[in-house]
């Protein structure tokens, strides 16, 4: 497992395999330096494949676990949406260092939560390359994060987002790699507890990173201008969406996607109706990576069915219904259906099938490395013009011919986080409905489902 | 013969006073013969048949219905179905038997659930007689006028067992009277079905019979559902217009020529059911009825300028057929979805107005007795459900809330 693995020009690059492994493995990987305390190390630069950076997990790792497992027992402290939105309330020199200690408490016991997870997954799980890679990541930041000091003025708290903003991109590519390790160890470990694995990892991810998103965004507001009073366009995270204009926007991006693959074959347009004008507070980036994977099975269903049958298609049914805590979406087709065979396997990680995990080996992981490598790619550039970087944006223009089949789990568990939810009913040979129901965020006493991720 | 010499024999014992016991005084109302005998046989014959089966499954798939072939069927084999079905029927009874048996005592004395568990003793036994011997065409006769008998008898059943549930809230948690009503009600269909089709099957391989390629006993094998919606439609519109002066409208988008084999009455039963729901719906939220609309009204929202046709899509699968139902009724609130399932009474208390029973009686092509022996049950969902169910297809709900709600009916057939 740990050792070598092959990019697709035939390079052959050493993965960082842990001090055990190097010592049992009949071919001795070669990494530099000590094995030593590498806790100090500049996080910069810091990269997956690369034989640079030596293994976090030495062999001395089991008897330092100790802090961990101290963080692990704390429990996450819930957040309210006031809170994280700042919702109507002056901001001071004092709010924004609450503000930054909390984070600072905040980030490494939920890391350590799943830390602590992954610890007690089955061996040959966490020690697949891509699975241990995220491993590592975290512990890195997890000691990173704790030993920060505690935030006092200003100028530490500029220090700490600068950190902040640092493992943010760092923790870029962690999807693809879940993803791929996922999809090869589907084999080893029973499909429910792999989906509540992943499903407990993202959930966590999520609240992270809008902690941590909104807490740069609230900084970065207040440095530009300090009597800023957050209203309705929190930072960068909470915005007024216009429903039709992110379906419309979405629907323009995956179009272009399957037709680039597809490339005489028409896709059909949207037609919307209902509440098309409506206007609510949302976490904008996760709606059109939601949308996105929803319009992108349907124009990939109809470009297939096409293929299939060439009968002319109808346009996509939009309707948009406001009700006083929801926005509905439904998403109407006549692509074809799902084929029964699929249906109980959707909303999983773990693929069904035996044979299709295989086929999934076989052709998924070449393209996910690439996609890990773009992101990094992208992600270096955009530390540089110090754009703000999210996974989901790289996630939502991948190519098309990545087919990863995680679109519907990931999609639910974004639309639920925030207490929605997602329902596909499909007619065989007809078509497929979608269902998207969206909490509107605008209510600001509520409480989001973030402890215990 | 025998039984009621046995009777005489036991009336003078003390057991036979305590079995009788159980039951209450007063005589079941139904017009049978003769007075209802709990004596040892029928109870042996209960015990042995109720160990049969106990999972809610259905002892028979839609194959079986249609194995025999087309009418007419050669008399062997009709005798040879009236054995099996005369199992089946035992078996289920029996196991109905014993779950009444199995409520608390004091709900039992409730005289709509002693009805009816006199009414399944009565029918233990008439069913039980009539098919000790099954050699012959007039045996098969008999048989038929036996189970003939059970139809009518339970007919009115429901209505009945719902009453007894009803007041007996108290003495039952609804989590156990929707486990109770569910098996129960399961049981019930795989009964009448097969016995009706039993009667049906002996009538069209009759001597005298009408040709009639299409049918195979109850089963039609050129079932149109689009048929079937259009004359569900002009029914439900008078009623309709009885209530609230308007028309409902229903268009068919796809699936016009589709034909299935199936049950005409167990889907005349739940699309009526669809039907009605969405027809009021749609209704109510045009006239501002509905809290969905109210809210539209009050947020200054687009409103229907007429009430919109429901929108039927009729699709054959592999397995059988899919139809959704499309209404913009303006959909169902979050803390309803869960209890329109339930057979709770409640609901319907709280829904039904004054003119709304009769919007809730179904066609007399399906009651049979021209009656609205269903009407204002609260019950029509689940018992839709029930029916969808029974041969493993489904029926789900998908909701709008403020615009409309989606069904999907999904039914095995295999033909």
């Amino acid at each position: 497992m740990g050792g070598r693995s092959t990019l697709l020009n035939g390079q052959s690059i050493v993965c960082r395999s842990h001090y055990l492994h190097y010592l049992m493995s009949p071919q001795r990987v070669r990494s530099s330096g000590s094995f030593d305390n590498h806790y100090l190390l500049p996080i910069v630069g810091h990269r997956f494949n690369s034989g640079l950076p030596p293994s976090t997990v030495s062999s001395r790792h089991f008897y330092q676990n100790e802090k961990l497992l101290e963080f692990a027992a704390r429990p996450s402290r819930p957040v309210s949406l006031r809170q994280l939105a700042f919702f109507g309330m002056k901001l001071t020199n004092e709010k924004i260092i609450q503000s930054a200690n909390f984070v600072r408490q905040e980030l490494p016991t939920r890391m350590a939560h799943r830390i602590h997870d992954m610890q007690s997954l089955p061996y040959s799980i966490v020690q697949n390359n891509h699975i241990s890679n995220v491993y590592e990541l975290y512990y890195h930041s997890f000691n990173t994060i704790r030993r920060f000091p505690i935030i006092k003025t200003i100028e530490d708290n500029g220090r700490f987002c600068d950190i902040l903003r640092e493992l943010l991109a760092h923790h870029t590519a962690v999807i693809p790699q879940l993803v791929m390790g996922v999809i090869e160890c589907s084999d080893l470990i029973d499909s429910k507890r792999m989906d509540n694995f992943m499903d407990s990892m993202l959930r966590s991810r999520i609240s992270r990173r809008v902690l941590t998103e909104q807490h740069i965004a609230l900084t970065e507001e207040f440095l530009k201008d300090p009597n800023f009073k957050p209203a309705e366009q929190v930072g960068q995270v909470f915005f007024q969406c216009s429903a039709a204009d992110i379906v419309r926007q979405c629907a323009t991006v995956s179009r272009s996607l399957t037709q680039s693959i597809h490339q005489d074959i028409p896709i059909p347009e949207l037609v919307f109706e209902g509440d098309v004008e409506i206007k609510f507070a949302y976490v904008a980036s996760h709606l059109r990576y939601i949308i996105g994977e929803i319009l992108r099975n349907t124009f990939e269903a109809s470009a297939e069915h096409y293929k299939a049958t060439g009968d002319p298609l109808s346009p996509v049914l939009v309707t948009i219904s406001d009700a006083p805590q929801h926005v509905t979406f439904r998403f109407s087709d006549s692509a074809g259906g799902i084929p029964p065979e699929i249906i109980p396997y959707l909303w999983s990680f773990a693929k069904g099938p035996r044979s299709m995990i295989r086929h999934h080996n076989f052709k998924q992981v070449p393209e996910l490395e690439a996609i890990v490598e773009e992101l990094e790619a992208w992600v270096a550039s955009a530390m540089g013009q110090r754009k703000r970087i999210s996974s989901l944006t790289s996630l939502t223009t991948r190519s098309p011919t990545l087919r990863l089949g995680m679109g519907l789990p990931m999609s639910k568990i974004y639309a639920e986080f925030w207490g929605g939810k997602i329902a596909v009913q499909s007619m065989e040979g007809f078509g497929c409905d979608v269902f998207l129901h969206i909490s509107k965020l605008g209510n600001e006493s509520r409480f989001v489902q973030m402890n215990n991720i | 013969m025998q039984m009621r010499q046995r009777l005489r024999l036991a009336i003078g014992k003390s057991w036979s006073i305590r079995w009788m016991s159980t039951c209450p005084r007063q005589q079941s109302k139904f017009s049978l013969e003769e007075p209802i005998f709990v004596n040892i046989d029928v109870s042996e014959v209960i015990a042995s048949y109720a160990r049969t089966v106990t999972t809610k499954t259905s002892s028979f798939d839609f194959q079986d219905l249609i194995q025999l072939g087309r009418p007419p069927i050669a008399s062997d084999a009709l005798i040879q179905n009236a054995r099996m079905v005369r199992e089946i029927i035992l078996s289920s009874l029996s196991r109905r038997i014993v779950a009444v048996r199995n409520l608390p005592y004091i709900m039992v004395l409730n005289p709509n659930i002693s009805k009816i568990y006199n009414i399944y003793l009565h029918s233990v036994n008439v069913v039980y007689e009539s098919g000790t011997k099954l050699e012959t065409k007039e045996d098969n006769d008999r048989f038929v006028q036996a189970l003939q008998n059970m139809i009518e008898t339970h007919t009115n059943a429901i209505p009945t067992l719902a009453k007894g549930f009803a007041e007996s809230q108290t003495y039952i948690s609804s989590d156990e009277t929707n486990r109770f009503l569910d098996v129960h009600l399961h049981d019930r269909i795989g009964t009448r079905l097969l016995a009706k089709h039993h009667i049906a099957l002996t009538k069209q391989s009759a001597q005298d019979a009408r040709r009639d390629a299409r049918f195979i006993g109850l089963v039609d094998t050129n079932l149109s559902p689009a048929e079937l919606c259009r004359e569900i439609t002009w029914f439900l519109s008078d009623v309709c217009d009885l209530q609230y002066g308007m028309r409902p409208s229903m268009t068919i988008d796809v699936g016009e020529d589709v034909r299935v084999a199936y049950i005409p009455e167990h889907l005349e039963y739940i699309l009526t059911e669809l039907l009605k729901n969405s027809f009021r719906a749609t209704i109510e939220q045009f006239l501002g009825m509905t809290p969905a609309s109210q809210y539209r009204i009050k947020h200054g929202l687009q409103r229907e300028v007429v009430p919109h046709p429901v929108a039927v899509t009729i699709v054959r699968t592999a397995n059988g057929v899919v139809i959704r139902l499309r209404d913009r009724g303006g959909g169902i609130q979050e803390d309803n979805l869960k209890r329109i399932w339930g057979y709770s009474e409640s609901t319907f208390e709280e829904e039904e107005r004054d003119g709304f029973k009769t919007l809730n009686s179904p066609p007399p092509s399906v009651t049979g007795t021209g009656g609205s022996t269903m009407a204002g049950l609260g019950y029509g969902l689940p018992l839709s459900r029930a029916y969808a169910e029974y041969f493993g297809g489904s029926i789900d709900l998908e909701t709008c809330f403020g615009w409309g709600t989606d069904v999907y009916l999904h039914l095995i057939s295999r033909l």
